[in-house]
């Protein structure tokens, strides 16, 4: 039975997927703690991007959502864990997308959304992922146009002539 | 300085970790701070540690643990109280069991 390391930390290349992962999270927010774990994809860029670290917290109950909140929820078709931005409501759920996709959007019942996205880190620093009051723009030109990511190129390219800098640069 | 382990003591996992087996692997998160980080905080058991860490349910002296375990495993006592005695230093110093 003899070995000589009984615990030993992961390194963070780990990967955890499918519903293994899931199982997880469900595990971590049951108790009220935030999980932090690595995105992939591209479906949000470019307020979250492959290989950001997402801290995603619980919510308490789906009235605390709001418009433009970015959530990570089981989609109902393929019962796959994404992470993308709500831009509406109906009767039946949550209309959420991603900020970078021209794919429909997808109805998502409340009880789905497993935990909200409060903070994206990108390379040891807190990035800019719209998660503030503006988010609720976001979430329009998400839902009725993909303009989103050209404006967003567009506006960091006026920043850069004008030399402006925000606080998480 | 180091406490002492009692083998008549009773451990237990604590409630600041969240652990699961997944993909053939059981893994411990600390969750104390009130937040899960599964960038640097990850950990994994090895088997003698998960086997362990099974029968220290708060109800079991270490005693008792090192009794089951001669009863699963072909090994001495005195070597799987080394082994119990050396995986629960480990888990002690990260938090992951509290006495029972």
């Amino acid at each position: 039975m003899r070995d000589s390391c009984y615990l030993m930390r992961e390194d963070s290349e780990k990967e955890i997927s499918g519903e293994d992962f899931i199982c997880l999270l469900h595990a971590v927010l049951e108790k009220g703690v935030s999980l932090k774990f690595k995105a992939k994809g591209f479906s949000m860029t470019p307020f979250i991007k492959g290989g950001d670290v997402i801290t995603l917290a619980p919510f308490g109950r789906a009235d605390y959502l709001s418009l433009g909140s970015v959530v990570a929820f089981i989609k109902p078709e393929t019962k796959h864990l994404v992470v993308h931005r709500i831009v509406g409501r109906t009767d039946n759920g949550f209309i959420i997308k991603g900020d970078n996709v021209k794919e429909p959007h997808d109805i998502v019942p409340g009880t789905n959304v497993l935990g909200l996205v409060k903070k994206v880190e990108r390379n040891g620093r807190q990035a800019y992922a719209a998660l503030g009051p503006e988010k609720r723009v976001q979430a329009f030109l998400s839902r009725n146009t993909n303009l989103l990511p050209t404006m967003v190129t567009a506006w960091r390219q006026i920043r850069n002539l004008l030399g402006i800098k925000t606080k998480y640069e | 300085m180091e406490k002492k382990i009692d083998i008549n003591a009773i451990y237990k996992p604590s409630e600041d970790v969240v652990a699961r087996d997944v993909q053939g692997e059981f893994i411990i998160i600390p969750i104390a701070s009130g937040v899960a980080d599964m960038e640097d905080e990850l950990f994994s058991l090895n088997d003698s540690g998960k086997a362990i860490w099974d029968k220290l349910d708060g109800k079991r002296s270490l005693k008792q643990v090192v009794e089951k375990l001669a009863l699963e495993f072909d090994a001495p006592k005195e070597e799987l109280e080394k082994d119990v005695f050396g995986i629960l230093k480990e888990l002690l110093k990260r938090r992951m069991l509290v006495e029972g």
